[in-house]
């Protein structure tokens, strides 16, 4: 049974691997081959729960993308900017399916951060959590983890975030950020240290201004992030 | 950097539940206006009853007080007599019955006497034989000059062998130092 005030539960969505966390507990991590695989599976996870109840779901790099705005002039309001984002979002994350797309706060002439997901999983975790279950939360793990990041001082200038299928670096320095993207496919933690590496070297950013962190393939991490959703199986590695 | 909003759960439109506030919290305030007007209502009815029920008190009260007044302000059943007795006190009887008493003609018989003290006066009838002696009674009953005057208030004079009949009169005079 769910109530307003509960905690939910944590649940991580990637086309690798979904994983099911309840507070600090991990409940469940099962790899998957697609995102269809893993949608069937929650499906099915969530029908065979006894009860509902609050639910955060927790995106990986390759299905929520983040990517750099371009400024955009003679937009009339944010309807028109939203409408002209969600169009340039499959170009610009190579997500090849209509998006629905988020776009962080800011003057429209200015290049602004953005994220885009794909309509169809969208729909499908509605469908999937819309009945018994309520749906907190629909967010990039990336986003927790760039939180959990800024948290510490000094605040770093970019941020990997290595999960199941994807690496997702953020830079900036001060509040701006210069640069979002997520690169598919990195699986293993070599590749994803290499392509950080080059990444900040590219952006003139010191590896000290960095911080990559991870989610770990099934394995309780060995120092978990107890202030970050499925900070049991999240390790900063770099 | 700074932390991302980024959410894509969907919610329902903030003016809706915005609507939904205000039209609640329109609907308790006027389920508690109603209410409140209830009890108003109920109050105002209490009061007016309890205002009925003083108010019928106080009459009956008022009511009590007024016969009481008046009864006390009603004649006693004597108070006639009372006032009789006091209003015979307060006249002189005794001149107009000794000057009655000691006038003597011939020829006057007395028949009656109502002395009446509401009307203050003493009715005498007479019987007599000729009309000269009944002008020589009125005469030797008013010598003297008494504070009262006997009239003459009827006469018929004799006639076919029956004698005249009179009535003479006196109003009382009061006592001195009477009311």
């Amino acid at each position: 049974m769910w109530w307003a005030g509960s905690k939910p539960i944590d649940i991580y969505l990637g086309t690798r691997a979904v994983a099911v966390c309840e507070g600090a507990q991990l409940s469940l991590y099962r790899s998957v081959e697609g995102v269809d695989q893993a949608l069937a599976f929650l499906d099915a996870w969530a029908s065979g729960q006894a009860h509902g109840g609050k639910v955060a779901l927790w995106l990986g790099g390759s299905l929520c993308r983040p990517f750099m705005m371009p400024p955009l002039s003679g937009v009339r309001g944010p309807a028109e900017r939203r409408r002209a984002v969600a169009a340039m979002a499959r170009e610009l994350t190579g997500i090849d399916a209509e998006c629905h797309v988020w776009i962080a706060r800011g003057p429209a002439e200015k290049s602004q951060v953005a994220g885009a997901l794909d309509w169809r999983i969208q729909s499908q975790l509605e469908a999937t959590f819309g009945k018994r279950w309520k749906i907190a939360s629909l967010r990039p793990w990336w986003a927790e983890m760039l939180r959990m990041a800024l948290e510490n001082e000094p605040r770093p200038s970019a941020v990997g975030v290595q999960d199941c299928d994807s690496l997702t670096i953020l830079a900036g320095r001060g509040a701006e950020f210069e640069s979002a993207i997520t690169f598919t496919s990195v699986v293993d933690r070599e590749t994803a240290r290499a392509v950080f590496t080059r990444s900040l070297l590219s952006s003139s950013i010191e590896a000290e201004e960095a911080v990559l962190g991870a989610l770990l393939a099934g394995v309780p991490a060995a120092a978990p992030l107890a202030s970050v959703a499925l900070g049991v199986l999240a390790e900063i590695v770099g | 950097m700074t932390p991302l909003s980024i959410d894509f759960a969907r919610r329902p439109p903030v003016r809706l539940w915005l609507w939904a506030s205000l039209l609640a919290a329109l609907l308790v305030a006027i389920s508690h206006s109603g209410c409140t007007a209830w009890q108003l209502q109920q109050e105002l009815r209490a009061a007016r009853q309890q205002e009925a029920e003083a108010r019928t008190r106080y009459d009956t009260l008022i009511q009590a007080r007024r016969n009481s007044e008046l009864a006390a302000q009603s004649r006693p059943p004597y108070e006639r007599d009372a006032l009789l007795l006091a209003r015979t006190a307060s006249f002189d009887w005794n001149g107009p019955f000794a000057a009655l008493e000691s006038t003597r003609i011939e020829g006057i018989r007395v028949l009656a006497i109502d002395a009446s003290a509401t009307e203050s006066s003493v009715h005498v009838d007479l019987e007599f034989a000729e009309a000269q002696q009944l002008l020589r009674y009125l005469d030797a009953i008013n010598a003297g000059e008494p504070p009262w005057r006997w009239m003459l208030a009827r006469a018929q004079a004799p006639a076919a062998g029956a004698l005249g009949q009179a009535s003479i009169e006196v109003k009382l005079p009061e006592r001195s130092g009477s009311r």
